[in-house]
Formats: structure tokens, sequence, C-alpha cells
């Protein structure tokens, strides 16, 4: 019995509780987050396009008569039991195994990647400190890295099991784009991780929370770098602009045509959940963590219960303000041609991310002041600007094709001509 | 009981490592068996990466965490390169079953057996590596520093030599895709 | 200097590895060719030809240097390792040239045209550099990366015809086998490393030497030699090579008939003297079969190639099987390194048998080779049943052809002959398995005599139907051709001072004998600063070392 005693508290640390803890908080807030994304992606779709959106469902589901309609908040929940209930049809084309396990891949990957962000920085706990975050890893922000090349899968196993030639389009159109996407944002991270001098996440976030005019947050000293980022995690996402595979109006939505019911759902729970931890992560990178405001080293490093939820908070507050920011971006802007995504990867994203390496690398090894790493990226934007257009043009690819009928070239004129 | 305990002293989370051992353990194998008996090419493929990712877990395990990532980010996507030239491969039909003959089966059967056979003789046979072989790296070292280290230092020739292997085989490849007619 | 000096100052390592970094400059540079100018084809052999000329030079630079293990026991920079470079070196300029001078008006449509030059010089720069760094490796990890970087070049020229079905045949056959002996090489590798717990080469033989080869060694140094015996071509991994010769043009079948086998052959007598200098009593009997085993890995292979060879018609198979049967010869003798207990630091037998044969091989491989290219270019004849009238239409190629195939047999008076004594001078030297091996080079000699005479035959015995007109060789094969005949004419003739440039070449610096030379575990294992504290006391933040 003495042994047994012994045993769980040797297992029991306050650390593991913390990381227990931290888990089931931030897993549930996830999972429930993502149904009311979904409600607040159509309330922004819908204000975007000068509508209201869904605002009739309020918390009485049919069995008590409210008055107020709650803003429409009960659709998500509504939405969530639909899908639950709707009939799971398989096509009876599909290959089993893999149709089955595509959504598996999505969630999976999704549920594990956010790991490493250090949501409530460091909490003091009797003589120990403790990381509040599911995990502290020596690695860092190399985890999600690691884990996001997995994420892929999802879509092009998805695509390639649907025996459907929309959603195997999808999923070849996803390979590619991933492969490209992935290089940049790799090396933003390295960048990141050059100038921090640690893999750390929770190091990272200390870091820019310091204070004084050399530490700060590290949006001011790479802002080209953090766009690039923000581009490459929308990419990752599989967000609009960057959504071809599976645009709905070329693929019938691509990967997931043949899915239905709760796998069809568990797709777009992959999808906002990469969405909350590239959020979280760009969040961690370039906005501080969980810091109040640049310069001023508001919050200390380590505190008590209450300092931790403020620091969750604001974090938390950081992520809903990106994943705003990537919901107007998908109604705002029109996707992407393919030879364009590719384009924008291969010939602008990975030079420049290349060269701001190059130079951070010059930097980190003189010890220059960080704000030489601004100076750094406005002279790569600049050159950039120059240079691209100097750059020589690819093939005459996806021109427009004089299609007879189409409004290039009207039936008329050729009937004219003929 | 008390040698449960006495595990736990040693290591605060060792009743959980044989058993999580022995989940990734299983799951490498067994996927590494379905590879073998799949017929479909994608299925091996997607077989191919859960068996990677199970060594990657048992990385995660050995707190070779570096090693684990770097094995997923590289081999995850070298497996989905896999899946994109195993439908370019089989552009006529995708869905393509790979049938193997009876014979080759055998064939391949008995190969494997017997290199199976040599090996665990060999492993039965032979004493255990000693002191040479690492113990698992401890927890909490800063191994990115280190292997950068090593890399740029010790071992700078053969990284190098990487730089310029990767660019040999990109001019390769680059010929090879290229259009013929210019 | 002191011949073992790990760590020299930087600038002298920097100028012993300096012919390697030529190389690699050098390929740079002819992949940026394309950017600068139109004639992208006589620029980048321009540049590439200067390349090789510096690295030349840089080598010549090092001679005088004697035998030094340096980086950390990564490279062993030795007389044998720098008299194969410089002759892989030579053999690489002379086959640029044999394929600017043949490949021009070539019939065959779809053969390397003149505006892929980048690509062809890029990758042949390549494939030398990674041959010129296996002749050199010291350290597991260099031989895997040195042996990659020889083969994935050599992938890219295998299948250099991309419309061509034989070349892309040949190319994947390459390619597969190729991955797969690399895994194999790479997975012995890592359970030689698991049982020594060393990755240099000196430290395994250190550990061979004192505990012997235990049967999971023993699995391990089976995979490791399985992907050299693939990059030899030895028995039952040869099956690439005629079909890649065939494929293949011919300038690149020159190139990889010599430069691979050679560098492979290279770096396992590099490897089998090194582990017979740390021999004792423990290993002598396990080293004895390993000797064995290499014995008759060589004989076999070379039996079996000349057997196979008989039936051959096509030219370039013909040679393919030619060259297998040749690198079971070296292999054979390469075996007899392990008996040797003086091999490692003085001029060696070995060492100066294979050397002296390389010599001779490249040149009679070049001059064979050069022949073929410059029929097929004028007449477009592979098959040498084709080859009839040759004779009558251009004697002195015939001449020349009848030459180089002689002397590949081992004709006397040629230098084939000379290596295939030094050879078997050699193989006596190894006792009774010794003799057994003598009489397999001899028989194996005597039936390929069939099947280099059918060439012969055909051009000067058979009748041609029809006349038709005269050809010769452009100027600069003809240059090669002569060049080619003239150093074997020499060593044949008059062998003295060849074999006293082999003798004097065959050096190796032995392998950094202390195992704590090795680099890399040392790094990870050292405590350095300890980093469990962080957790504990963060409050006080690292601060980025760089804004100081």
């Amino acid at each position: 019995m003495q042994d047994i005693i012994s045993c769980l508290q040797s297992i029991a640390t306050p650390q593991l509780i913390a990381h227990v803890i931290v888990i089931m908080v931030i897993a549930n807030l996830m999972l429930g987050g993502c149904a009311y994304l979904i409600l607040l992606e159509r309330k922004v779709a819908a204000w975007t396009q000068d509508r209201i959106g869904p605002n009739r469902v309020n918390f009485s589901f049919g069995l008590v008569s409210l008055k107020s309609k709650h803003f429409g908040l009960g659709q998500a929940l509504v939405d969530g039991v639909k899908l639950l209930v709707k009939e799971d049809y398989d096509p009876p084309q599909v290959d089993k195994i893999l149709f089955y396990l595509a959504p598996v891949f999505a969630v999976g990957t999704a549920l594990v990647g956010w790991a490493i962000i250090p949501w409530g920085g460091l909490m003091q706990w009797g003589d120990q400190t403790l990381v509040i975050a599911a995990a502290d890893i020596n690695i860092g922000i190399i985890y999600p890295l690691a884990i996001g090349s997995l994420a892929v899968y999802g879509v092009v196993v998805g695509g390639y099991a649907s025996t459907n030639k929309y959603s195997f389009l999808g999923a070849l159109r996803a390979t590619a784009q991933m492969l490209s996407y992935e290089i940049p944002m790799s090396l933003c991270v390295l960048i990141i991780i050059l100038m921090s001098g640690t893999p750390r996440a929770e190091d990272i976030a200390v870091l820019q929370a310091a204070g004084g005019l050399h530490h700060s947050w590290n949006i001011l000293f790479q802002p080209l770098l953090a766009v690039i980022f923000f581009t490459c995690v929308l990419a990752e996402c599989n967000r609009a602009p960057f959504d071809l595979a599976e645009s709905e109006q070329e693929l019938v939505g691509g990967y997931h045509t043949e899915y239905s019911s709760m796998k069809w759902a568990l797709f777009f729970l992959g999808e906002y959940m990469h969405m909350i931890t590239g959020s979280a992560m760009f969040a961690l990178l370039f906005l501080g963590g969980w810091d109040l405001l640049p310069f001023l080293g508001a919050l200390p490093a380590v505190g008590g219960i209450g300092l931790v939820l403020l620091k969750f908070a604001i974090f938390a507050g950081k992520v809903f303000f990106l994943l705003f920011v990537m919901m107007w971006i998908r109604w705002s802007l029109p996707r992407f041609r393919f030879d364009q995504l590719m384009r924008l990867a291969w010939r602008s994203l990975i030079p420049m991310t290349l060269i701001l390496l190059l130079a951070s690398g010059v930097i980190v090894y003189l010890r220059l002041s960080p704000w030489y790493f601004l100076l750094a990226n406005i002279a790569v934007f600049v050159g950039g600007l120059f240079v691209g257009p100097l750059l020589p043009q690819g093939p005459p690819v996806n021109r427009r094709v004089p299609l007879a009928g189409s409004r290039f070239s009207p039936l008329v004129e050729v009937a004219a001509k003929g | 009981m008390i040698v449960l305990a006495q595990q736990v002293a040693s290591h605060p989370l060792s009743p959980m490592q044989p058993l999580l051992f022995y989940v990734f353990a299983a799951l490498t194998v067994g996927s590494a068996w379905a590879i073998v008996l799949s017929q479909n090419i994608i299925r091996m493929a997607v077989y191919l990466l859960t068996t990677l990712a199970g060594v990657a877990a048992i990385y995660f395990m050995l707190n070779a965490e570096f090693l684990a990532a770097i094995q997923l980010i590289v081999y995850a996507g070298g497996t989905l390169i896999l899946i994109v030239f195993g439908v370019m491969l089989t552009s006529k039909n995708p869905f393509m079953q790979l049938v193997t003959s009876p014979l080759e089966r055998a064939l391949g059967l008995f190969i494997a057996a017997s290199v199976a056979v040599m090996a665990m003789v060999a492993l039965l046979n032979s004493p255990v590596p000693g002191g040479a072989a690492a113990p698992a790296a401890p927890a909490g070292h800063d191994h990115v520093a280190r292997i950068g280290r090593a890399l740029l230092s010790d071992y700078l020739v053969p990284f190098e030599l990487a730089a310029v292997l990767l660019l040999v085989v990109m001019v390769a490849a680059a010929y090879m895709a290229r259009r013929t007619q210019r | 200097m002191p011949p073992n000096t790990p760590h020299l100052p930087p600038w002298e390592t920097l100028r012993l590895i300096l012919p390697e970094i030529t190389l690699a400059l050098g390929m740079g540079a002819v992949v940026l060719t394309p950017f600068f100018g139109r004639k992208r084809d006589h620029r980048s052999t321009v540049v590439a030809l200067a390349a090789l000329f510096l690295a030349l030079v840089a080598i010549v630079n090092t001679t005088h240097f004697g035998a030094a293990t340096i980086l950390g026991g990564m490279l062993s920079v030795d007389p044998f390792s720098q008299f194969f470079k410089a002759l892989l070196l030579v053999f690489t300029g002379l086959v640029i040239v044999q394929w600017r001078s043949t490949a021009r008006r070539n019939p065959r449509p779809n053969d390397t045209r003149m505006q892929d030059a980048p690509d062809l010089l890029c990758l042949l720069l390549g494939a030398s550099l990674g041959m010129a760094l296996m002749a050199s490796a010291t350290n597991l990890l260099m031989i895997f990366m040195a042996t990659e970087a020889a083969s994935y070049p050599s992938y890219g020229l295998a299948g250099f015809r991309k419309r061509d079905r034989l070349a892309s045949k040949g190319a994947l056959k390459y390619v597969v086998f190729g991955a797969a002996s690399s895994a194999a090489m790479v997975y012995g590798m890592s359970l030689v490393y698991g049982v020594t717990g060393t990755l240099s080469l000196a430290g395994v033989a250190l550990h061979i030497g004192e505990h012997g080869i235990s049967p999971l060694l023993a699995m391990g140094l089976c995979g490791m030699f399985a992907g050299l015996a693939f990059k030899l071509a030895t028995v039952p991994m040869h099956f690439w090579c005629p079909d890649v010769f065939e494929g293949a043009p011919t300038h690149v079948t020159t190139f990889l008939a010599f430069a691979s086998k050679a560098a492979a052959i290279c770096l396992l007598v590099r490897i089998l003297l090194a582990f017979s200098a740390a021999s004792s009593d423990a290993s002598a009997a396990d080293l004895g079969a390993m000797a064995t085993g290499f014995a008759a890995l060589g004989a076999v292979t070379a039996t079996w190639a000349n057997l196979f060879a008989l039936r051959q018609v096509h030219i370039k198979r013909l040679l393919a099987y030619s060259s297998i049967a040749h690198a079971g010869y070296m292999t054979m003798t390469a075996a007899v390194a392990l008996g040797l207990p003086h091999g490692v630091g003085s001029p060696n037998t070995v060492a100066s048998a294979i050397l002296f044969y390389l010599l001779t091989y490249a040149f009679m491989n070049l001059g064979a080779f050069t022949v073929a290219a410059v029929i097929i270019q004028r007449t477009g004849a592979e098959d040498i049943r084709h080859y009839a009238g040759i004779a009558q239409r251009s004697p002195l190629l015939a001449g020349l052809m009848t030459l180089f195939l002689l002397s590949l047999f081992g004709m006397p008076g040629l230098g084939g002959f000379i290596a295939k004594v030094w050879l078997a001078m050699t193989l006596s030297g190894a006792g009774t398995m010794g003799f057994v091996l003598i009489a397999v080079l001899l028989v194996n000699t005597l039936v390929s005599l069939y099947y280099y005479l059918r060439p012969v035959y055909h051009m000067y015995f058979t009748r041609d139907d029809g006349q038709r007109p005269a050809f010769a060789a452009a100027p600069a094969s003809l240059a090669i051709l002569l060049v080619s005949a003239l150093l074997l004419l020499w060593t044949g003739l008059s062998p003295g001072a060849a074999d006293r440039m082999t003798r004097d070449f065959a050096t190796l610096a032995p392998p950094l004998a202390d195992a704590s030379g090795t680099p890399g575990m040392g790094a990870l294992k050292d405590p350095g600063q300890d980093d469990t504290n962080r957790r504990r006391a963060p409050a006080a933040p690292r601060r980025r070392a760089t804004f100081r």
C-alpha cells in the first residue's frame, strides 16, 4: 500500500497535473470553440456580404419558448446535432480503409499539434515553476511543423479514397500546395529560432515579453516575415484564398465531396483546429505570446494562478483576433489560380525567406541590434518590388483560351468570320 | 509491486513507458506487415507513413525529440511524394491493384524469412553491445544546439557534401523533368 | 609534418581538400553558365575542363605532403588516394573531350544534345567529386555520403537519354538496385556502429582486432560491403551494369565503366587494409574467413561475367561484362590485402598492383569505348556483327580497337598484360588461396579471349556486302585514342617507370589509431552546460545573446 502511494506521488508531480489540466481545458475549449468559429465564420461572411447571418436559433431548442434570440448562438449546437444524426453514407466505390482513415488523420493531427503552445506562461507552485502548456518539449516550435507535415494526409488520403475525380484533383492540388508552403513556413520558424537562440516556445515568449527597446514583439522586428508566415499558415490550413483543394466552384468541394455526416464534419473540425493552432503559433512567434503590450514588459515571466489566467486570456484574445482576420481575408479575397499559387510560393516567398534567413544569420553573428532585422525586412521588401518584375517570366500557361462561345471569343464573331 | 515501485522511483513515468513502447512497436510492425501484404500502392504509402510515425514516436520516447520531429518532417514529406509518384506512375489507372504471383510471393517470403532468421541468430549469438552504444539521451538537454554544433564542426564535410549532393540531384531532376523541345 | 595528424592547422587542411572544393565550385560554375551568354555548351565545357585542370593542379600541390588523416578522421589524404583522384580527373577530362568530338552529327537523334551540356557536365563533375571522396573516406558516415554522392549523379547520367526506352530501363534498374543497396549499406553501417560504438574506420578495425567479428557485426559488415559490391557490380548485384551501359550514351558508359568501379575498389582496398592493419590473433580467423569471402566473390564475379560475355553481340554490353570481369579480378586481389599483416603505412603491394591495374584499365577502357563511340557516330553500328568491313573503311580505328581489346584480354606487350601479371604476383603472396585465384585468373583470361576477338573477327574477316565510304575519327578522338594506345604500349613494353610510380604512390595513411578521434559522440555525450535547471529557474530568462 505504501508502495502504491509513493508510486502515485512520484507519478503525479505538480507539473504532470498542470499538463493534464491544460490538456483537458484547452482540448475542450478548442472542440467547443470550433462550433462557434463556424458560427462566427457565417456571421463574418454575412457582414462582408451585407447580410445579417444566422440570428434565429436561441437556446430554447423548441422545449421552452424564449423571447430573446440570443444572437443566434444556439445555431452552433444545432449544427453539431444535425451533423451527428445525419445519415452516414459511404459511397459504394470507395477504398473503405483509407476512406475511414482520412478523417482520423485530419483530426488526429489537429488534436496534437497545439501541444507546445505556452498558453499560460510559467506558474510558481511552491518551490517549483510549472510550465502551463500541454507539453514542454525541447524542440519547441519545431514540433508543430512536424505535426503539420502530417496534417495534409487527411486531405490527400481522403481525396484518393473517395474514388472521385474531383476529390482526386483536390488531393493532388493539396499535395503540391502543402509541399510548397511548408518550405517558407519552416524557414520562418528557423529565422525565429535563430534570432531567439532557442526553439523552446516558452523562452521565445519570455524573450519577447522582457520589455525594453531590444526585447519586443518579433512582428516589429520582422514585419515581412510575419506576413509571409501568416500567408503560409493560411495555405497550410487550406483557407481561402488558398482553398484550391476544395474549391466549390470547380471541384464540387474537392477532397470531401464524397463525405457526409460526422466524417465530413471531422474534416472541418480539423481545419478549424488547425486555424487555432496556426493563429496561436503566429501569436507566439510574432505577437509576443501572452505579453500584453510591446516594450513595456508589463507581465512578469512567472506568477501565480491569477497571472496565468490573465496570460491565458491575453493569448486567447490574440488568437481570436487572428482567427477573425483569417475569416475576414477569406470573405474578401478571390481564390488564387493554381499557377499563381505555385508562383507565389516558389518565386517570391521562398527566395525572400531565404534571403531573410541569410541576413538574419549575419545579424545574429555580428550581434547587432534587433532593429537591423527591420532594416533587412524593409530592404528585402523594397528589393523584391524592384527585382520581381525583372525576373524571367514563366511559360505562357493559363492564358485565355479562345473557347468558342466563351466571353472572350463569342460565337457571333466566329460566325461572322466564317 | 515492489519492482514497479522501484521502477517508478527510478523514472517518474516508467510504468507508462513499456506500455507505450509496445503500443508504438505494434503500430510500427503491424503497418510494416500491412505494407508488404497490401496490393494497392497508395495504401502501401499510407501504411508506410504510419510505420514511420511509429518509429518517430519511439524516438520521442527515447527523448530524441529533434530526431523524431525531423523523421516526421522528412519522411512525411517523402511519403507524400511517394503517393504522388504512385499516382503518376500508374497514370492509366491510379486505382490499380498490384498483383503478386504466388511464386514471387513464396520467393519473397523465403528470402525475408531467411534474413529474419539470420538476423535473429546473429542477434542472439552476439554479445550485447556494451557501453559503446549510447543510452537514451537524458531529458531536458538542448539537443538542437548540440546537433547543430556537431554538424558544423565534426561532421562538416559530410554535411557540406550533402548540400552538394542535393544540388546535383536537383540539376538531374530538373533535366529529367524539362521539356525536350526548346 | 608528421603523417598522422588529426588536427592540422585549418589552412593546411583546406589545402588538402582543395581538389574536392575546386570540383564542387566548378560544378556550381557549370550550372550557372547558361545564365551568361548563348553558347552554353561551349562555355560550360570550358568551365568544366578548367575546373578539372585546377583540381588536378591542387592534387599535385598535395602530393609532397605525404599521408595524413584529416578533419578528425573523416578523410585520409595520402598518395594512394591522390593518385586515384588524379587519374580520375584526367579520365573525366578525356571523357568530356570524347563526348565533344563524337556527339556532333550523331545519327542517333536522341543522344546527348549539345545544349544539355551544362547538365551533363554538372553531373559528371558531381560524380567525380563523390568518387574522389570515396577514395579518401575513412569514416563510415563519410563512406556512405561519398558513395551516395557518386551514385546519384550516375543515376542521372544513366538515364540521360530520357526519351530512350532502353536508357530509361537501365536507369530505373540502376536506381532501384542502387536504392536497395544503399539501404543495405546504411543498415549494415548502423549495425556496425551499434556493435563497435564508433563510426571511424580505424575504430571499427580496432574493435575487430580486439574482439573478432561477432555474428551481428558480420551482418553489419555484409550489409556495408553489399553497398560497395553494388558499385563494383560484383555478381549478385551486377544486373544493372549491362542494361545501364547499353542504354546510357557512350561517353557516360565510358565514364561509369571505369570511374564508379575504380572508386569502389579504392574504397574497398582502404577498408580491408585498415582491417588487416589492426588484426591480431583474436581476429585472424575471422579476417581469414572474410578474405576467403572476398576472394570467392571476385572469382565468381569474374567467371560469371566472362561466361555471360561470350553471348553478347552488343558492343557496350560486351564491354559491360568485360568491366564486371575486371572488377572481379581486382576484388580477388583486394581480398589478399586482408592476409597481409604489414599493410598500412608502408608502400603496399596490393595497393600498388591495384593502382597499376587502374592506370592501364582506365586507358584501355577509354580507348575501346572511344572507338566504339566513333563507330556509332559514323556508322550507327552498335552490334558487333555490323562491324563488317570496318577494317577496310577505317584501318586505323580497326587497328586501335584490336589493340585495346587485346590489352583488355592481357596480350603480352601491352599494359593489360603487365597489370594482370602484377595481380598474379600479388595473389601469389597469399598461399594456397592465392594459387587457386591465379588459376581462376588464368582460365578467365583465356575464356575472355573469345569475346574480345569477336569484334576483331567481324571487323577484319566478315565480308561487307557493299562498298561504303571510308571514315576517320575526329582529331580530338584520334588524339585520345593515340594517347591511350601509346600509354598502353609504354606500360606494356617498359613497365619499369609506371611500376615505380605506382609503388611510390601505394602508400595509405594509417587511419587514426585511437578511437577517441571519433567525432560526434563526444559532442553529444559531453555534459556541457546543464540545461535541466532551466525549468526550475526561468524567472531570469536567458537573454538573447545577440542583443547585448
